[in-house]
């Protein structure tokens, strides 16, 4: 590898590497969470090297063990994964590989990774994005399949002794982000509040994955009427 | 499950391509009105309003009914708290299940 790829990618797994632990800790519940779901272990694994996309991959995990229609799945994890749009669009400068190799930092960019990226290349310009993302991508890729692995294993030795209902488990993962992001951004509380209200009138009426799908629509439109209305703040 | 292997791998292998694709469509190609303000803030919005579809939700309601008085809900509800004033918003499950394992075992 060339000295300068090198160092770009040797600053990515620098930078990934605190991240590996909050990877490692759902790598472990989601691995879990799918031995308790009766997910076949090939299935689980699969997911986490193929998807390799944390909250799609959750979701997806999730609303199988909910038996949904695999059409609903399949939209919901794609809705969930549309603010990757975002990432690229905010890459797509600064990216120097061409054409097909352009795949590969795509499939490691994470929400973590292009964080690390977009970070090191705010102190460091000269190091190659690229080679920062891959660098990122692959230290959380490798931890997050090894966890999920760890999780499930960690079922079968444990799985009478921390009996736990899944949708508990689901909430309780999950729960602590939302905290964070309602103390975080208060710009957004808007959005939690009206999707709060959507999910507790549907609650009665309807299964996870039409709620799911909903509630992130009605937040989005939400928030691009606000914008609209009140203009860019 | 009611799954078929052929389903299941059919599925993930188009989540991971959709992936994939999204995540690579922009690298490749950014038209202008991609670009805009509005399109951004929406995308933007989307995470938040799934953390409460996946909070909320499962947190209250079993079979489309709501059920409070369950030690499910004081767990979570006896987590927050803890995570506010020790700053530990992504150990929400571990404390959560450490307060469940306590109320169950009380």
């Amino acid at each position: 590898m060339d000295p300068d790829n090198k160092a770009a990618f040797v600053a990515g797994v620098r930078k990934g590497t605190p991240l590996i632990f909050s990877a490692a800790f759902f790598g472990i519940i989601f691995g879990f969470t799918g031995a308790a779901g009766g997910i076949p272990f090939f299935w689980v694994s699969a997911m986490s090297y193929i998807i390799f996309a944390g909250s799609a991959q959750f979701i997806t995990l999730v609303l199988l063990i909910e038996q949904e229609q695999l059409l609903a799945i399949l939209v919901v994890a794609v809705i969930l994964n549309l603010r990757h749009l975002l990432y690229g669009a905010v890459l797509h400068d600064i990216m120097t590989l061409k054409g097909i190799r352009k795949l590969l930092p795509a499939y490691f960019m994470t929400d973590e990774s292009f964080l690390v990226t977009t970070l090191v290349h705010k102190e460091d310009p000269k190091l190659r994005p690229d080679f920062v993302l891959l660098g990122a991508g692959l230290t959380l890729w490798v931890f997050w399949n090894l966890t999920t692995i760890a999780g499930y294993l960690l079922y079968q030795v444990g799985e009478d002794l921390l009996n736990l209902p899944d949708t508990f488990v689901i909430a309780a993962s999950f729960v602590g982000f939302l905290l964070d992001h309602a103390v975080r951004y208060p710009q957004d509380r808007g959005i939690l509040a009206i999707s709060t209200l959507v999910s507790l009138t549907l609650g009665w009426f309807t299964s996870s994955s039409v709620l799911l799908i909903v509630v992130m629509v009605t937040g989005a439109i939400y928030a691009m009427v606000r914008m609209a209305v009140e203009g860019d703040k | 499950m009611s799954y078929t292997s052929t389903e299941l791998g059919l599925l993930i292998g188009t989540i991971g391509l959709a992936t994939v694709v999204i995540r690579a469509i922009f690298l490749f190609y950014l038209p202008k009105s991609a670009d805009h303000p509005l399109i951004k803030r929406g995308m933007e919005a989307v995470p938040a309003a799934m953390l409460v579809a996946l909070v909320v939700p499962f947190t209250l309601f079993v079979d489309q009914r709501i059920e409070l008085l369950r030690t499910e809900v004081y767990a979570i509800l006896l987590a927050l708290p803890l995570m506010r004033l020790t700053k530990k918003y992504a150990y929400g499950l571990v404390f959560a299940v450490l307060i469940y394992l306590a109320l169950t075992w009380v």
